[in-house]
């Protein structure tokens, strides 16, 4: 009998688990999945959320196409999202300010109205600039950089500009990060920050140069970049003749602003969805975010995949919302100080 | 120039491959179908297939798109010569010879020559399109946001100088499509303008919804209105032969280069359009021909000169659009909305990484312009004969057919009533001969422009740019300048009169309180300067207008008014359908009030006649399930019932 029951036991797990699969197939079959984003196409953004469509297609079986809404800075595509049903299924790729509201405007939204379902990339933020940029021009006057929006703005200039002792004025409405470069490259502006990937790329075919990496440590990428924070950073420099509670101040604020400015590329869906739709959706999205063919795709377009699922996605958002509030009050006179 | 030469044989190698030539052909005979039926135009059939393929790739919706946009030109042409009826805006000034040509018993030299000189300008503007391609990478990433702004500026300036159009209600209307565009979310702040209250209005007024109302469903609500003319003498005049066209065109080989050229030249400028381009080449066909004296009763060299301005415009119509993303033609706006959404990015890829993309339309162009050029030699006999058409009974059920794809696009019945409201209003506006294109070319500029001027003024406030030191702005200012005095100087026999009616009021009232209430909205919020100030630029066009159609308004226009448009009201099914369409949605919910729809007009129209009734009822409930059926289980969605179902 035991023996009956084990054999059952041992059959009916990959049983369940297999109708489970095959449940949520039949399910997304039918099913038209919407992929929005909130940029332009051709971008980064853009080919990151055609590969996870691609992807997501093959493991779903769902038909999907992606949606292009642009404006509101993102807001738009963050309403389609939260908008979307069981029957209009909407698969949102966004960053995570969006998602939080940072800056606490009365017509964005909260993180609470989404499904967080995993993190696609998390890379890190570099300031860029022309070839010709010296620091020591621009000592006595204020950088010029471009910006997507009021908290970005206060964060990766404000705040960096704070920690360098560097004044920065922000020009925001710029479509794309290749705009910015063609406006660097004009002498438009001065900076323009960007990820990790995307420096790479601008940095190989004009004459743009890394200015400084907001990590803690060398980059492999741009080897002789200075960086922020950590032993050896810009900011321990610049902080050697500091007192010891204000030094580790700095450091500990910096290490922070590296964490909140890392771009983060989370996939959410709406609060809307059903739990039978969701359980599904959230199985389908983990075999698309660790399958080595969306790896593949990513890197053919000069990306990397870190990918976290739902629990460690929804932790890493919960803590820089922690530290978004433990700064918020730095972020508003920021904003203050780079929209002058 | 490798990469530009391995862009060019990728697209000659899209265009030709089996697959590219089908796309080519078919995209290319239902637009010279669907151009040759009188009104609908090829914008009507762009933004259909433009909701059709949404699932096609880059490749395939631009070799679509290339067919369309050159299948529509030419044949639009073929119904202005012979029944008087533009099928299309640019199509008007073949008419003024054409027609009194076909009269004359000279319908096939008329058309021969047509084709001949669109195949001729076609070929012309595409080589200078291809010629001009590489330099446009070089220039392009010069354009900061300053030249940007003063490009878009010169965009709506061009269209408002047309001498075909009353330059005041363009001016007017180019003010409300930029109203229109600043509804929604702002695109730098995201604070929600115009909004007022609704949901549905944060993303801002939808562009598919707003052009099918505006071009297909006022259009075919318009067919009623249309008188077709068919009386021509249709016995063939002695030397009334395929070939006396074509050497008709031969002998004025310089004319139709030179207005090839021109044509060239407006296309290129933004905004503009085919209109321009073949009444301005005619002009300038009549201005410099010594003996113009049958010019307008059967000339052929006025026939000559805006077909071959017309098909060269495309290949410059597509400078703009490719690189700048800025709309060089009605055609250009379907373009570039069809670009967008299938990922292709207007501007610097397009020069570059996606150039290969860039020139697969440029050959689908070029093949469909000559094969309507073939074609229509060929067959524009035996196509004469879809003038027997029974237009008005296809009214009604293509204005379901558009409503049912438009709520497909989103499941969004919103964007019908959306689509609807946009085609009365757009019905109105041709009613009353206010120009739709500047609201629309407005319409879609109005972020670009917005974006452009709110990083100029930041640049300019930071020192970072002076306008005046800017050599390029410079260049763009002076080119805005000598457009203007080019456009509005060029010799054109069609100057529109700039004049205001009694009836201009319908439109004027309703857009001075419009605007009265945005403005006010303005002040009370604290919208940004630039939103202050486009509410403020309606209010007084809007308040200028009235003054003006007020002056001709008497007493006895309120009962020719009301008169004039019970009659329009009672005798238009297609408007009548428009009108009530809304209640029944909102009532009876999508499906039901198709099937009530169809139903009621069934019986109306045959009840009379004694019909059975089984028939129609079943032929009404075919069409609830049907629209079920595509909506509901095709396309996945679920729409809303009615207010009545939903207790």
């Amino acid at each position: 009998m035991k023996l009956a029951a084990f054999i059952l036991l041992l059959c009916g797990i990959p049983l369940a688990f297999g109708q489970s699969d095959t449940a949520c197939t039949t399910a997304f079959a039918d099913k038209q999945v919407r992929f929005v984003v909130g940029a332009s196409p051709g971008g980064g953004w853009d080919r990151s959320i055609r590969a996870l469509a691609a992807q997501f297609e093959q493991e779903s079986q769902a038909r999907t196409y992606v949606l292009n809404i642009t404006g509101g800075n993102g807001y738009l595509a963050a309403k389609a999202v939260i908008d979307g049903t069981d029957d209009q299924l909407t698969i949102g790729l966004m960053s995570r300010e969006l998602a939080m509201n940072p800056m606490g405007t009365e017509e964005l939204f909260s993180l609470d109205a989404f499904h967080v379902l995993g993190v696609l990339t998390i890379d890190r933020e570099v300031w860029i600039a022309h070839e010709d940029f010296q620091w020591d021009e621009h000592q006595d006057r204020s950088l010029v950089a471009f910006s997507v929006d009021a908290y970005d703005s206060a964060l990766r200039f404000g705040l960096v500009g704070q920690l360098l002792e560097q004044s920065v004025s922000t020009v925001l409405g710029f479509r794309s990060n290749s705009e910015a470069i063609s406006a660097l490259l004009r002498g438009e502006i001065d900076i323009s920050s960007t990820s990790m990937a995307s420096a790479v790329r601008a940095t190989a075919g004009n004459p743009i140069q890394p200015l400084l990496v907001l990590g803690s440590e060398p980059a492999a990428e741009f080897p002789d970049t200075p960086y922020l924070a950590g032993s050896g950073g810009l900011v321990e420099q610049l902080t050697s003749g500091s007192d010891t509670t204000t030094r580790q101040r700095r450091m500990q604020m910096a290490s922070d602003i590296i964490q909140l400015t890392q771009p983060l590329r989370a996939v959410y869906a709406s609060r809307q969805v059903s739990n039978e739709t969701l359980t599904c959706l959230q199985a389908h999205i983990d075999n698309t975010l660790f399958s080595p063919e969306l790896s593949e795709a990513m890197a053919r377009n000069r990306q990397v995949l870190t990918p976290l699922d739902a629990e460690a996605a929804s932790a890493r958002l919960l803590a820089d919302q922690a530290l978004i509030e433990k700064y918020r009050a730095e972020l508003t006179t920021a904003l203050e100080a780079v929209s002058q | 120039m490798s990469s530009y030469i391995e862009a060019v044989l990728i697209g000659i190698n899209n265009a030709f491959s089996l697959q590219g030539l089908l796309i080519i052909v078919a995209g290319t005979l239902v637009a010279m179908t669907t151009s040759f039926l009188p009104g609908v135009g090829s914008a009507s059939l762009m933004s259909i297939v433009l909701l059709g393929t949404l699932a096609w790739s880059q490749e395939s919706i631009l070799l679509l798109f290339g067919a369309l946009v050159g299948g529509a030109t030419f044949m639009g042409s073929i119904t202005a010569i012979l029944f008087n009826i533009p099928g299309s805006p640019p199509n008007a000034a073949a008419l003024i010879d054409g027609y009194p040509l076909a009269r004359n018993g000279f319908p096939r030299t008329a058309i021969a020559c047509a084709a001949t000189a669109t195949g001729l300008g076609s070929i012309f503007g595409v080589a200078v399109l291809l010629m001009v391609l590489p330099f446009l990478n070089l220039i392009v990433p010069q354009l900061g946001s300053w030249e940007r702004l003063l490009l878009g500026v010169w965009g709506l300036a061009s269209i408002v100088a047309l001498p075909t159009t009353n330059t005041f209600k363009s001016l007017v209307m180019c003010a409300l499509g930029l109203l229109l565009a600043l509804v929604g979310a702002d695109p730098v702040t995201a604070t929600h303008r115009f909004t007022f209250g609704f949901d549905g209005l944060v993303q801002g007024v939808s562009t598919i919804p707003m052009l099918i109302g505006l071009f297909t469903l006022a259009e075919i609500v318009r067919w009623r209105d249309t008188k077709h003319d068919s009386g021509w003498n249709t016995e063939a005049q002695p030397g009334d032969s395929t070939a006396a066209g074509i050497r008709a065109v031969i002998t004025e080989k310089w004319l139709a280069l030179r207005s090839s050229l021109l044509g060239t030249v407006i296309g290129i400028i933004p905004g503009i359009g085919g209109t321009a381009a073949g009444f301005i080449s005619y002009g300038q066909a009549q201005a410099f021909s010594k003996d113009n004296e049958q010019f307008g009763k059967g000339d052929i060299r006025g026939l000559i000169a805006p077909e071959a301005a017309m098909d060269a415009k495309d290949g410059g119509s597509l400078v703009p659009a490719i690189a700048l993303g800025i709309p060089g033609s009605e055609a250009g706006i379907f373009l570039l909305t069809a670009l967008l959404l299938h990922g292709i990015v207007p501007g610097t890829p397009m020069l570059s990484s996606q150039l290969h993309l860039t020139t697969t339309l440029i050959f689908a162009l070029l093949i469909s312009n000559l094969l309507t050029s073939v074609l229509g030699i060929v067959s524009a006999p035996q196509l004469a004969r879809l003038q027997h058409l029974p237009l008005q009974k296809a009214a009604l059920p293509l204005i379901l057919v558009c409503l049912l794809l438009v709520l497909q696009l989103n499941g969004s019945v919103a964007e019908v009533y959306i689509a609807i409201a946009f085609g009365l209003i757009g019905y109105g506006f041709k009613r009353l001969q206010w120009p739709i294109v500047p609201l629309v070319i407005a319409f879609i500029l109005g972020e670009f422009l917005e974006r452009n001027l709110s990083i100029s003024m930041r640049l300019i406030e930071l020192e970072r740019i002076a306008p005046l030191e800017r050599p390029v702005g410079l260049v763009v200012i002076v080119m805005i300048i000598a457009s203007m005095v080019f456009v509005r100087a060029s010799p054109s026999n069609l100057k529109f009169e700039n004049r205001f009616h009694a009836a201009d009021l319908c439109v004027a009232l309703p857009l001075l309180a419009l605007s009265s209430i945005c403005l006010l909205v303005s002040i009370t919020e604290s919208y940004s300067s630039i939103t202050l100030a486009v509410s403020l630029s309606l209010w007084l066009c809007a308040a200028f207008t009235v003054i003006q159609s007020a002056r001709e308004f008497s007493g006895a226009d309120i009962k020719i008014g009301i008169n004039g448009v019970l009659s329009t009201a009672i005798g238009n099914q297609p408007l009548l359908l428009l009108a009530v369409f809304p209640l029944l949605l909102w009532l009876l919910g999508f499906h039901v009030a198709i099937a009530t729809t169809v139903l009621s007009l069934a019986v109306f129209s045959r009840a009379m006649a004694g019909r059975r009734l089984l028939l129609l009822v079943a032929a009404a409930l075919l069409s609830g399930l049907g629209s079920y059926y595509i909506a509901n289980e095709l396309n996945g969605l679920v729409i809303p019932p009615g207010w009545l179902f939903s207790f």
